[in-house]
Order: C-alpha cells, then structure tokens, then sequence
C-alpha cells in the first residue's frame, strides 16, 4: 500500500469518528466531505492571521470595470428589447383572432342549436313522464287490489282459526272439569314409542301382533 | 294465545296426591287467564335415565307428563317461575307448540330400483357431464391415426 493511501486511508477514518461525535444523526452509509463545524472556532494558529488582498494592477482593473459595464448594458438592451417584442407579437395575434373568425356570429349559432335541442328533448321527456305516470297509477291501482286480496285471503284463514278453535272449544280443559280430565289422563297412559308400518299400523314394544291406536 | 307445551316430571307420589299436583299446575295457568288444551300420561313411577336431584331430595323414579295449554306470552316466564319452585315438580320445560311441517309422501319414489330413480338419474347426467371427450370411433380405426 502506497503511503499516500494509507494517508487518505487514515484521513476517512477520522473523517468518519468525528461524523460519529458530530453528527451522529447523519445517515452511516453516506459519505460527505469533512468540514469543521463551525462551532471549534478558528485554530489557534490562524488566529492572527490576516489575509492579503488581491493585488490587482490599475491597468487591469480600469479594463474589467469597462467590460463590467459594457456587459451590463448589454443585457439591459437585449432584456428590453425581448419585453417589446413580446407585447407587440401578444398585440397582433389578439387583433388577428378577434376579426377573422367572428367569435360573435358562431356564438349565436351554436345558442340556436342548443335551444333547438333543448326543444326537442323538452317534448320527449313530456312523453316519457307521461308514459312512467301513467305505468305508476297501473301499478299503484294492481298493488292496491293485491292488497285487498291478500288482506280477505287473510280474513278468511282467520275466520277459518276462529271456527276451528269454536269447535275444539268444548274439548278445552277449563277451572271445571280439570279433574275429570286428571282421572282420565292418569287411567289411561300414552306411549309414543312404536314402529308403524306402510298400511299404518302400530307396534309397541317387541310384540309382532298391529294394533289400530298408537297408545 | 299460542300454544305451548309444559313437558314435566312429578316426584313418586300416590295417585290421589299426583292428582293434586297436577290440579295445582292447572289452576296456575288458569289463574293467568290460559286454557288447557290436551293433559296427557307418559307413565307413572317410571325409572328415571340418571338419578335426579331437586329440592334437596334424589329421585331415580318420576311420574311423566305433558300438558299442552293456550295462555299469554307474557305469563310464561312467571308460569316458568311457579313450576321452578313447586317442590313437586322434578324437572319441567315449557315448549311452543310448532305446527307439523307440511309433506307430501314420496315412498313410492324412494323404494324404485336405483335406475328408475329421479334423483340417481339426475346424478348420472351430471357425470356424464364432466367425463373427459373421447376419440371418436367413427374412423373405424381403434387408435388415433395422426402424431399426437
């Protein structure tokens, strides 16, 4: 390894401690030349040090200040000069538009069609409004007849409940002959588990022999 | 009203006092402005499936009983209440009585060959569906004549 490689070596190795104590919320990865930061203040050696100014010879300097100031007008002229021409291009073309295309007349004509449109669309609007009118009022007047339907059907299957219970009515165990229903229910058992077969006859137990009634 | 049904075991008791047991449950329901429709016995001193514990006392064998009846909807939990503390009373649950699904027999379908059936038919046009096509025969070679 060259010694001027191993300078430069050693040159990033404290470039990047110093990054760490400095800088620490910089990225790892990215390498930035190293400046002191400002905060060390001058180096005691330099602190007295005063810097020369620059020796420029009177012939020299009187030609750059001429060159200076001939610059500067220059681009004053060419800036000036861009500014109006600009406005006198604007100035023409507006002018130009404006006559040969008569915005005014093709206004009026695209207006005419429109209405001519707006018309048109007015009157078959008019005709579908009326047909959905008239499809609603069928409909509303159809659900109203289902309804009245529906609602004597329902009628009818109450009216048929309330005939049903009337006649099972005078099987209903009430306050006065609850007892008699208890003797009954108590001489005689109910058993649900039998077998039928396909003619509907009942088996209780294991015996082979039908009887007619499950109990 | 709707109908609900109150399926419960009495402890073992002597007939006369199952009979007031069972009046006592009645008049319950008739207090709360119901009505019984059918009262029936599942067997009485009947031997119980495990030995049952209520009110302090184990029972191996109960009388069984159901009792359908019509009272308001709003009576039940309180009917619910009564019958949880009548000492009587072994186990109880009150049901709503769901009216029988309607269906129409279809044995005679069912007990046909596998062939006749509709719905074995049906499966078998689907399979037939899926079957992966063949090479069709009518070249009358039994083997595809070209490179695949």
């Amino acid at each position: 390894m060259s010694l001027m490689r191993q300078g430069l070596v050693i040159e990033k190795l404290v470039a990047g401690l110093h990054r760490q104590r400095f800088a620490p919320a910089a990225a790892p990865n990215l390498v930035v030349r190293w400046r002191k930061p400002i905060s060390l203040g001058t180096a005691p050696s330099k602190l007295f040090r005063v810097p020369q100014r620059p020796q420029i010879p009177e012939d020299e300097l009187k030609e750059i200040r001429r060159l200076f100031k001939n610059y500067n007008t220059q681009m004053k002229s060419i800036r000036a000069w861009f500014a109006e021409e600009l406005k006198r291009q604007e100035a023409v073309t507006a002018a130009a538009v404006a006559g040969a295309t008569g915005e005014e007349a093709e206004f009026q004509r695209c207006l005419q069609i429109n209405e001519e449109w707006n018309k048109k669309v007015a009157a078959e609007r008019q005709v579908r409004l009326a047909a959905e009118k008239a499809k609603l009022t069928d409909k509303i007047l159809t659900d109203l007849e289902q309804d009245e339907l529906q609602k004597s059907k329902r009628m009818a299957e109450i009216q048929q409940m309330v005939e049903r219970e009337k006649d099972l009515s005078s099987h209903y165990i009430t306050e006065e002959n609850i007892d008699q229903a208890i003797e009954e229910a108590l001489g005689q058992e109910v058993n649900y588990n039998f077998a039928i077969d396909r003619e509907g006859n009942y088996y209780h137990g294991f015996s082979m022999t039908p009887t007619t009634s499950h109990s | 009203m709707p109908t609900y049904e109150l399926a419960f075991l009495l402890k073992n008791m002597s007939k006369p006092d199952i009979a007031v047991s069972l009046k006592r449950a009645g008049q319950e329901i008739f207090l709360r402005g119901g009505f019984i429709r059918k009262l029936e016995n599942l067997g009485v001193s009947k031997d119980t499936p495990y030995k049952i514990s209520s009110h302090g006392q184990v029972h191996r064998t109960a009388s069984y009983f159901a009792l359908q009846f019509d009272a308001p909807p709003t009576t039940i939990d309180d009917l619910r209440d009564v019958y949880k503390r009548d000492v009587d009373i072994v186990r109880y649950k009150i049901f709503k009585v769901q009216e029988p699904e309607k269906a129409e027999c279809t044995l005679h379908e069912e007990i046909l060959p596998p062939a006749y059936r509709k719905d074995v038919q049906e499966l078998l046009a689907e399979s037939e569906k899926k079957k992966p096509k063949q090479w069709d025969a009518k070249t009358g070679l039994d083997y595809y004549p070209f490179q695949r």
